[in-house]
């Protein structure tokens, strides 16, 4: 199948190094503590953050720390064909695990011990990149319900079709059988604290492929970090206004 | 003149991750954290900073990220807290945290209140049933995290203690002395850790 | 929630026995509601109404089944219903699995109509694609992104949007003449696409008891004060087509049928507006 017509357009019309139209707001889930959309081109997903609060488990509580827990589910008309189970299955077990680990290395733990912070992620359309865009969701939530963080996470996949490095794929896109690097980065300190990759490439492609993934997830980053401090410039000018 | 807007629009609005300075210039305050020697912004907010209070031993100014929205109260050592009695036994008193000073909590915390911290004086002599009973609102300062279950709370001050508390006959009782109330109907007078209002 | 004093309470009910509640509302005042429709461009219709802040997402998808045995003239709908754990922490894993049933189940009651097909909210037999064989089967799924009280009301409005917003594409028998033997080729092109009559589809109006009056749209500190609740599901014509009384605490019939006058004639108001709503909706989603 033909990715990447003669003249350079991917299927959808972008161009290899493209990403999708990005789509964020905050506080949209009334009784959550944070809570944000994000939306890559068709993919939308909400993330919702309850916490910091009591250990509900008293056994899982930690001395020294927060506790961080995560849920992903999907809904049934998130993808083309109807989904009976959204959540209990492996896929969706791992990828809670992998929204986890990776919010819990930027969160500053050590700041909230003896309390628990839930992130709950529910994708709404999966159309490629599902993962990034979750971990970019429950980002801007997390900041939202002002958990203190070292740094933001943000995250973007690319992949690799008729030989072309291609960023941000889509579900067709992702569908073809090629690679998929998942990078998930602290943009501020410059560190990787995510990577996944299915199917193979040899090394120096997957230098080109991360390196790629790596400038997405950074332009992802600066587009957060706007709709955060856009955010925020409104509540404080609504607080100007109330004062007079 | 700065005016309110001017201000407002003079801000610098920070996300967690961002450099604000070095520690050698700044103290890191409310919002930020130091790694290798540089301050960086932990929330989402708009940047102030405060000079040092003269004669103080470091003076350095502390730079701090402070957040426009509210987050849920949580009760911290030294904080003054309301919280209602929900069980009293023979060494301590079990009581649910609804206040955290002036602000209500999100959900409900417990804490508990030793026979040693129950008052200042003659503090092993003390009578849990004396001081409390449940259903009473109390002011307490809340002392530690305390263990695994609840906080350890104190009203070992003059101005902690029972605040509100309802008679048998179940009207509100008046604060006669630090060490008892009396009932309006009845005019029983009931042993209780008084706070004092002031 | 923490749970309310003792005063918040009397506050609460003393407000509502004037006809002032916490938001300044009405008794009988629904909160702001808005409603977008399209929202799942992959599902054949779908729809998201935000009634302050209750925040759900209907959707419809329509597949080619068999029709059941009993009624080959009738197509077949289904409902279900999930609540994120976005909306609330005691959702997560298998925790909102029986508030799921009961809003699904009080959905299918308004909305499917007798086990004959009768009666529903649309006409069964307009999905029939071969008699007896074929039919197209609706599945309409639910989702509670946020709650802050009257997710039911909320849900029936987003079904009865969704409905309205849903496409079925025209359908081409070649040969065969079962769901395993035939062929079907279906029309791509959106013009071909027919649409539902939803004149009869119902809106359901929640009318909860506190102390001694009743209110339309609680919020969720309102709910914790309710004893017991009707909800109504109305027709544009008035009639009702669902009933569901909820809550422990038992209700004289005079005052039952109290209840169900105003569910009946808040319904009938709040069905002319919400069907402004969609309408206008649609528009918005044709002109972009």
């Amino acid at each position: 199948m033909e990715y990447i017509s003669p003249e350079g357009l991917r299927l959808d019309g972008r161009r290899p190094m493209e990403m999708r139209q990005l789509h964020a707001e905050l506080g949209v889930i009334a009784k959550a503590d944070g809570s944000a959309t994000f939306e890559m081109g068709n993919t939308k997903v909400v993330a919702a953050v309850y916490g910091p609060r009591e250990v509900q488990n008293r056994s899982q509580q930690l001395q020294e720390q927060a506790l961080v827990r995560c849920e992903y589910s999907m809904a049934t008309f998130s993808t083309g064909e109807r989904r009976k189970r959204g959540k209990g299955d492996r896929r969706s077990t791992e990828i809670s695990l992998v929204i986890r680990q990776t919010m819990e290395s930027a969160i500053l733990t050590h700041l909230l011990p003896r309390s628990q912070i839930d992130i709950f992620v529910q994708v709404l359309q999966a159309d490629g990149g599902t993962r990034s865009a979750c971990i970019n969701a429950a980002a801007l939530a997390l900041a939202d319900a002002g958990i203190p963080m070292r740094d933001l996470v943000a995250s973007c996949a690319a992949g690799f079709l008729n030989n072309t490095p291609l960023l941000d794929l889509n579900y067709t896109e992702d569908s073809g059988g090629g690679p998929d690097v998942t990078v998930g980065v602290f943009p501020k300190l410059d560190k990787i604290s995510l990577l996944q990759m299915d199917s193979k490439l040899p090394i120096d492609l997957f230098e080109k492929v991360l390196e790629l993934a790596t400038e997405g997830a950074k332009a992802t980053a600066e587009y957060m970090r706007e709709r955060l401090s856009e955010n925020t410039r409104q509540l404080v000018s609504a607080r100007g206004l109330l004062r007079f | 003149m700065k005016t309110k807007a001017m201000e407002d629009a003079a801000a610098i609005y920070r996300t967690p991750g961002e450099l604000l300075g070095s520690a050698f210039d700044y103290i890191a305050g409310t919002g930020t954290y130091t790694f290798q020697n540089k301050v960086y912004a932990s929330l989402v907010g708009v940047q102030h900073i405060v000079e040092a209070r003269s004669g103080a031993a470091d003076l350095r100014p502390s730079i701090e990220v402070r957040r426009e929205k509210q987050r849920g109260a949580i009760p911290q050592p030294g904080d003054i807290v309301t919280a209602k009695i929900a069980k009293v036994q023979a060494r301590m008193a079990s009581a649910d945290i609804v206040c955290v000073g002036q602000r209500a909590v999100k959900e409900k915390f417990t804490g508990t209140v030793r026979q040693q911290d129950v008052r200042a004086t003659e503090i092993d002599k003390v009578d849990m049933h004396a001081s409390f009973r449940p259903g009473d609102i109390i002011r307490a300062e809340v002392l530690s995290l305390g263990d695994a279950r609840a906080y350890y709370l104190s009203t070992a001050k003059n101005e902690l203690g029972v605040v509100s508390a309802m008679s048998v006959a179940g009207a509100t009782m008046v604060p006669i002395s630090w060490q008892e109330m009396q009932c309006p109907l009845t005019n029983q007078t009931e042993p209780r850790k008084v706070a004092k209002v002031e | 929630m923490v749970g309310l004093s003792a005063a918040e309470r009397v506050y609460i009910e003393d407000g509502i026995a004037q006809d002032l509640r916490l938001d300044g509302r009405g008794r009988q005042h629904f909160r702001s509601l808005s409603i977008q429709t399209g929202v799942i461009p992959q599902a054949n219709g779908s729809a998201r109404v935000r009634l302050a802040g209750t925040d759900v997402i209907a959707s419809v998808k329509a597949e080619l089944g068999s029709p059941q045995p009993g009624r080959p003239g009738c197509g077949n709908m289904f409902i279900s219903v999930e609540c994120s754990p976005t909306a609330a922490p005691e959702f997560e894993g298998k925790g909102g699995e029986d508030t799921n049933l009961e809003l699904a189940k009080a959905l299918q009651r308004n909305f499917l109509g007798g086990a004959s097909g009768a009666g529903a909210a649309i006409d069964l037999t307009t999905l029939i694609v071969i008699e007896g064989k074929v039919c197209w089967e609706l599945y309409i799924d639910g989702l509670v992104l946020s709650s802050d009280g009257n997710i039911l009301d909320a849900l029936s409005i987003a079904v009865k949007a969704a409905l309205s917003n849903t496409g079925i594409p025209k359908v081409q028998v070649m040969g065969g003449l079962s769901l395993e033997e035939a062929d079907f080729e279906l029309s791509d092109n959106p013009e071909e696409f027919s649409h539902l009559d939803t004149a009869q589809v119902p809106v359901t109006v929640t009318i909860s008891k506190v102390g001694r009056y009743h209110i339309v749209d609680a919020t969720a500190e309102e709910e914790s004060q309710v004893s017991s609740a009707v909800s109504v599901a109305v027709n544009s014509k008035g009639l009702i087509c669902g009933l569901t009384k909820s809550g422990t605490a038992g209700l004289d019939p005079s005052i039952l049928m109290d209840m169900i006058s105003v569910g009946k004639r808040v319904g009938l108001k709040t069905i002319s507006s919400v069907e402004t709503d969609i309408a206008a909706a649609e528009r918005t989603l044709e002109a972009e």
